[in-house]
């Protein structure tokens, strides 16, 4: 024995020698991917590989597949000969010449051309070229010197002098500065999405201190407004959702909610007001979880940002699904954090910027060893009172069904018996005497309007099976009162038979499902982490089950389960004695009723009272670590070359050292907050978030296609600057709010729009319509109904009633609310860079008709209200909305429109603004001066 | 209207950056404020990397009928006889997995009749469109990727299998805009929602907003057909259009006297107050194109009952006025999936049958059939094999069909699309496509190429690359066009 096994060793390596390769290329590789990869690649099922010579000789649990040499003896030739118990493909068969072609492989030794394959399969990483390195982004950060400027008086700041620089290069001259309300309703609604109050604005015209505006600045990031704001515009980077879209819910919702998403909001939004540190704050959402204790606590809740993303659920093939939510992943990271479009890498090196393939699935190394995972977010004792809550709601739901259930069955079961009754009475109805429907079942002693449904079945023309057509043609003939009976007896115990086999066929099958180990019924709410192999996205689809022959299943089902011929196919009509709803629940006595009633109320009660979710939706390292292949042109299918968990080389140092700790996240973590890209990318975003453009004008992407810096000096001074203040938020909105350039006016210069009409480099203040967070706050704010005081926990709908900060509304992935979406909302399944500015009639319509707006208007009339007279109204409502006086003629527009409409003789109510004053102040809230911010 | 200061020339990337993205919005900025009545294709101003259309257009509107869930060819479209001879035996050649299994040869419960001068084959299911084969033009050699409807469903619409990328619509309408800016230019109509997939179907991901799909949900079982409910804000409860008209006025005048104290020289602002105009109209005309009801006896009868009828017909009137592309779901769902029993394409086709066959006559009486592309057709095909395992015990009616990916009819008609004929071939059972395959992103090409756009210039840089309809592939089919 040992001498044979010498042996063929000798001749694999001969083989192996001088392999075949374009015989296994073109012929046998082929035939294996057609055919087996689908199941035997990364899903292993049976626990069979067959993408490796090394693993086909290993084997599955049938143990080994290939004795090289010996065709007869290699299962895999059993297997697709289909000559034994098993039979492959699944569901198929190959065709001779290609059982032929494994045939003469396996007897060939089974000769599996590595050296070529992985050539073939992988390209080779070309080298990064000195060209490609020096490319800007790429370079450590210069702390470049501050320029000298001519108009010395202008340049308050390091940043005016470089901006100032730029201009005075290309004879541009700054237009004058805003105005003090002008600015200062600027300022307020930049950081915190809000405008300014009339105090706020008149406080501020007459501070005559030096610093009045500092302290306002001041002022505004101490405010919790201020994370709502800016947490919310990190919300459009890591594209936050709650919901994902799942066609395959189990409970028909089309989506999967992640029901306690809101926690990576609010913890977003207090990482803002806490200033927490850029390089902390990153680390948090892609290796919270890894941190040392005291950070880990408050940092796992980061870690959403990877768990709440979108996941495909069951919506893919696993194998391809798995692979696109690593792209997704890898999407959002580089372009988010590092500006960089490496998702471009997936089937073939990046086009344009040094970024190869292995450097893309380095990174999907890392998420493929990275898992949905949850996380306490609150103490030990509310999960306790939340489980134990969910479990009492699921339980006594779970008794409701179950109650229904039975109370069908005994239904049923009680009618099944009395069949026999109903045949006859359809018969008084349709046959001979000719009865009417009340007058048969009150003769036969059944419910009439079950007799209906018996009536219409025993009609039905005969489809799926030959059990009626007896009965049928005794109808036609005119049949007697003695066939009818014969005949109904004989139905009758045909009805019980099949439910008693039924009964029988069913306790044989939930054995055969218990001993697979599938549930008797589907999980209601699976993990996204749970549909890694086929029998995961389709539990028991494989399972051979019993039935009853087909006619008698058909008559079963039609009789006991659902209607075979219903025109509903997603869910068919329930069958002839199985009723159900009111159907059912109007044959409850009084005492069922009220159980039934109590029952509901019960868990309605729960589900009100229940504390808030308590889990966080992170992630979390895989249990075991696995090999990230690459995937030849992208194809999941087709494993290449393994590679390590690693950073982009092109941002490493020669030779980048693997990661070695689990998946690599904290290691990719640093790596990226340690990159200078990351610390441009950041201040680049921030600034542009405040001007309306940015210096590198597409955020999310700093390779050779992207925006090249309008100021190369200034972005690398602002980073540097960002990197030396500890990657503080706060600061660099100071450094960046103080500067003259951020004062400016938006007036225009016919000379600079000459010379710069995009104002790229910050001649005056871009003019920027509200978002639609900012415009639907300001409608609240101004009219006195915002709340404050409800920020956090749960999301809550976009409903007329609903005051608290649009921040705090849901935002659906499934179906995003149509006031976001006529708003320039970005869709929240990618990384958003910006916002757009669109112009629809549809947001004219919002502001002109709808319900939300016209109560705004009309709460704000009654703010307003009780001034002395129309004079002192308007007055008032100006400094409110625009924090400015009317002018005379505005003045008098307002005045005019007020006159013009008084209110019909009997329709003033006293106290209350008329109507024309609500009408006015819509006007008012519609206007650009509202929605635009100069 | 005011007289504004003269302005210096907008540069493109300026224009770009503050109307969002794409030259549509040139052609729309240009076109707010128009008369109501339907204005020309506004030509694209100022942009001179702009070649679109690439070619004379021979389609102008695009009218997706859409059988979600998954009609199937071999009981529609795709006659196959020996599907009658081989019933009960096994489908030669491997089949690869599936959802569910599947087994042997089922023939088609429905008879074929040939139709027309074209003599082509239509089964049962589709009486009246068959009456207009000749104007119909039958690609029987579909195929797609995956055999599950979610991923289908959006390589159909949007040409790649998972959400995220713009739909056709959106593609279009950036691409030509609209011809009618007091109406979105893309509608979506489903009887209810959702779809299964639902809005990224329509949605225009990273194209600007305003390229997004309409989405009308018109609720059949609603007996109050209210066409007003059907576009969000579209009316007013308290004020009636003269009230309404004098607010708007005093808005004017205000926004212009900012405009004025400020010498703000700002196409935003200009637009917000043309927009409004346009606004107030569409509060007239939107309710209107939706109410049917608005059509001659002769023609409500014409189209038949039920949601599919109300659907198509709508579609009808909205190309009418200019809306680019309109399209039209059967229910939510995946009704026409019928494993169980493919019997029930009975009932799906009814409903169906008439208002398709009815649309293209009334195109043609409206004299819109030509510049009006008719697309039909579904995410996938069915199994020309029977379905086992499915059904309620794990094996119910022995009468339905699978999922199939492989092979399917399209039909298109109208739009400069050749009549009468059909395009390539499914293999003897109606399986696989063997003669002349067409992939959906040659579909999306070719309904490009009618439309006037090569589908390989139509593109929009997002994230460091440029991105098409149809990906990195994409063949026209040339042979079908007239």
């Amino acid at each position: 024995m040992k001498h044979a096994f010498v042996f063929v060793l000798a001749v694999i390596s001969a083989y192996a020698q001088v392999p075949e390769p374009d015989f296994f290329e073109n012929k046998v590789r082929p035939i294996l991917a057609e055919n087996c990869y689908d199941c035997h690649t990364t899903a292993e099922m049976g626990g069979l590989r067959v993408d490796s010579r090394e693993r086909l000789l290993q084997g599955g649990k049938s143990g080994p597949a290939v004795m090289p040499g010996d065709p007869d003896k290699s299962l895999l030739i059993q297997a697709i000969r289909q000559t034994g118990d098993l039979k492959m493909p699944k569901g198929g068969k190959l065709k001779p010449a290609e059982i032929q072609t494994l045939t003469d492989w396996v007897k060939m030794g089974a000769p599996w051309p590595e050296a070529r394959a992985a050539a073939v399969q992988s390209s080779p990483v070309k080298a990064i070229t000195p060209e490609q390195r020096a490319f800007w982004s790429f370079q450590p950060l210069k702390d470049p010197a501050v320029p000298a400027v001519k108009e010395k008086s202008w340049a308050k700041t390091n940043i005016d002098h470089f901006v100032l620089a730029k201009l005075e290069a290309k004879s541009l001259k700054p237009v004058g500065p805003a105005d003090r309300r002008a600015l200062i309703r600027r300022v307020t609604l930049d950081l915190t999405g809000l405008p300014p109050t009339p105090e706020e604005v008149d406080a501020f015209v007459s501070d005559k201190s030096p610093n009045a505006y500092e302290k306002v600045v001041d002022r505004l990031l101490a405010s919790p407004r201020y994370g709502e704001r800016w947490g919310r515009h990190w919300l459009d980077v890591v594209r936050y959702a709650e919901d994902d879209v799942r066609g395959l819910d189990p409970k028909d919702r089309g989506y999967m909610p992640f029901q306690g998403a809101y926690a990576y909001r609010d913890w977003v939004i207090q990482a803002f007001n806490n200033d927490l540190s850029y390089d902390r704050f990153i680390k948090a959402q892609l290796a919270g979880d890894l941190l040392d204790g005291q950070f880990r606590d408050k940092a796992v809740a980061g870690t959403a940002m990877l768990g709440q993303g979108p996941w495909w659920w069951d919506q893919a093939e696993p194998v391809q699904g798995r692979a696109d939510e690593r792209n997704e992943r890898i999407d959002v990271v580089t372009r988010g954090m590092l500006g960089l479009t490496v998702a471009c890498a997936r089937c073939h090196d990046h086009k344009y910027d040094p970024i190869s393939q292995k450097d893309y699935y380095s990174l999907a190394a890392v998420f493929l060893n990275t898992t949905y995972h949850e996380y306490p977010a609150t103490s030990p004792a509310e999960m306790a009172v939340w489980e134990k809550q969910q479990k009492v709601i699921d339980e006594k739901e779970e008794a409701l069904d179950d109650f229904m259930e039975k109370q069908s069955d005994l239904y049923s079961e009680m009618l099944a018996q009395k069949t026999s009754k109903y045949l006859t009475a359809a018969w008084q109805v349709t046959g001979e005497p000719k009865k009417t429907v009340a007058e048969a079942a009150v003769d036969q002693k059944v419910d009439p309007e079950m007799l209906e449904r018996w009536i219409k079945f025993l009609a039905k023309p005969p489809k799926h099976y030959s059990y009626l057509r007896d009965w049928q043609d005794m109808v036609k003939n005119g049949g007697t009162l003695e066939q009818a009976q014969f005949l109904a007896d004989d139905f009758q115990n045909l009805v019980l038979a099949l439910a008693v086999e039924a009964e029988a066929l069913k306790e044989e099958n939930d054995i055969i499902k218990a001993k697979a180990g599938v549930r008797k019924k589907p999980r209601r709410d699976s993990y996204p982490n749970e549909f890694e192999t086929n029998d995961q996205f389709c539990p028991g689809c494989d399972l051979e089950l019993k039935t009853m022959p087909i006619e008698r299943t058909n008559l079963y089902l039609d009789v006991f389960k659902a209607d075979q011929e219903s025109e509903n196919d997603q869910k068919p009509d329930p069958g002839l004695l199985s009723l159900q709803g009111w159907a059912l629940e109007r044959h409850f006595s009084a005492e069922v009723a009220e159980h039934v009633a109590a029952l509901r109320a019960e868990i309605d009660a729960l589900k009100k009272a229940q504390v808030p979710y308590p889990f966080l939706h992170g992630v979390g390292d895989t249990k075991s670590m696995q090999t990230m292949h690459v995937n030849v042109r992208g194809n999941p299918h087709t494993p290449g070359d393994p590679v390590p968990e690693r950073f982009l080389a092109v941002l490493s140092p020669p030779d980048p050292k693997p990661f070695s700790n689990g998946s690599g996240r904290l290691e990719l973590a640093d790596a990226i907050v340690a990159s200078p890209i990351a610390a441009r990318v950041i201040v680049n975003r921030v600034w542009k978030w405040h001007f309306g453009s940015g210096i590198v004008d597409t955020p999310d992407n700093f390779g050779k296609m992207g925006d090249p810096p309008s100021d190369p000096e200034l972005l690398d001074y602002l980073a540097t600057s960002f990197v030396k203040n500890g990657m503080s938020v706060k600061k660099l909105h100071r450094e960046i709010l103080l500067s003259s350039v951020y004062r400016l006016s938006t007036e225009s210069s016919p000379e600079n729009a000459e010379k710069d009409g995009a104002n790229r480099l910050y001649w005056r203040a871009n003019r920027q319509r509200l978002d639609a967070e900012a415009i639907r706050d300001s409608l609240l704010f101004v009219s006195g109904s915002l709340d404050l005081k409800k920020t956090g926990g749960p999301s809550t709908d976009f409903a007329d009633d609903n005051f608290r900060r649009t921040v705090y509304c849901k935002i659906s992935r499934y179906r995003l609310d149509n006031f976001l979406q006529v708003f320039d909302y970005p869709n929240p399944s990618f990384t958003a860079e910006q916002r757009f500015t669109t112009n629809v009639p549809l947001q004219r319509l919002y502001f002109m008709n709808s319900t939300f707006v016209y109560e705004q208007a009309e709460t704000f009339a009654k703010r307003v209200n009780d001034e002395a007279n129309d004079t002192a109204r308007i007055q008032k409502a100006y400094r409110i909305l625009f924090g400015r006086a009317p002018s005379e003629a505005e003045m008098k527009a307002g005045i005019e429109f007020l006159e013009a409409h008084p209110e019909a003789p009997g329709e003033q109510v006293a106290g209350q603004p008329s109507t024309a004053w609500k009408e006015y102040a819509r006007v008012l809230l519609s206007s650009n001066e509202f929605e635009f911010v100069n | 209207m005011l007289h504004l200061p003269a302005r210096r020339p907008l540069s493109r990337r300026e224009a770009l950056c503050r109307m969002g993205s794409g030259f549509g919005m040139l052609s729309f900025a240009s076109l707010v404020g128009e008369s109501l009545a339907k204005a020309d294709t506004a030509p694209v101003q100022g942009v001179p990397s702009a070649r679109i259309p690439n070619f004379k257009p021979k389609a102008k509107h695009v009218i997706f009928l859409f059988m979600n869930g998954g009609a199937s060819q071999i009981d529609t479209f795709d006659y196959k006889p020996m599907l009658e001879k081989y019933d009960g035996q096994p489908l030669p050649g491997a089949i690869p997995d599936h959802e569910r299994k599947t087994g042997n040869l089922m023939r088609s419960p429905f008879t074929f009749k040939k139709y027309g001068k074209s003599g082509i084959e239509v089964s049962e299911v589709f009486p009246h469109v068959g009456e207009c084969v000749d104007d119909m033009c039958l690609i029987r050699s579909m195929y797609t990727d995956i055999p599950n409807h979610e991923p289908s469903l959006l390589m159909m619409n949007v040409g790649h299998i998972q959400p995220g990328r713009p739909s056709m619509g959106s593609w279009l309408t950036y691409g030509l805009g609209t011809e009618n800016r007091n109406l979105p230019g893309f509608v979506v109509l489903c009887p209810e929602v959702p779809t299964t997939v639902g809005p990224p179907l329509w949605n225009s991901a990273f194209l600007p907003p305003v390229y997004q799909g309409t989405f009308i949900s018109d609720n059949v079982r609603d007996k109050k057909f209210d066409p007003e409910k059907l576009i969000p804000n579209i009316r007013n409860d308290r004020f009636d259009l003269k009230q309404q008209k004098s607010e708007l006025d005093l808005l004017g005048k205000l926004d212009r006297l900012q405009m004025d104290r400020e010498r703000a020289d700002d196409p935003q602002l200009d637009a917000t107050l043309q927009s409004m105009e346009t606004a107030y109209r569409m509060q007239t005309e939107a309710p209107d194109v939706f109410d049917v009801r608005k059509e001659s006896e002769a023609t409500i009868k014409l189209y038949g009952e039920g949601s599919t009828a109300r659907g198509c017909l709508t579609a009808a009137r909205l190309i009418e006025r200019g809306v680019r592309m309109v399209q039209v779901y059967y229910a939510k769902g995946d009704p026409w999936d019928h494993h169980f029993d493919i019997e029930l394409h009975r009932k799906t086709g009814k409903d169906s049958d008439q208002p398709f066959a009815a649309l293209i006559k009334d195109l043609k009486s409206r004299g819109l059939f030509d510049e009006t592309l008719i697309v039909c057709g579904s995410e996938f095909g069915r199994t020309p094999v029977v379905e086992v395992g499915s059904g309620f015990m794990g094996g119910a009616v022995h009468n339905g069909r699978d999922h199939n990916p492989h092979g399917f009819t399209v039909w298109l008609a109208g739009g400069g699309v050749k009549g009468g004929m059909t395009y390539g071939a499914t293999d003897d059972f109606g399986w696989k496509t063997v003669d002349k395959p067409v992939h959906v992103h040659d579909l999306h090409a070719t309904i490009l190429y009618l439309m006037g756009i090569d589908h390989t210039k139509l593109t929009y840089r997002y994230s460091g690359r440029d991105f098409r309809l149809t990906d990195v592939a994409g063949n026209v089919i040339h042979d079908i066009i007239g």
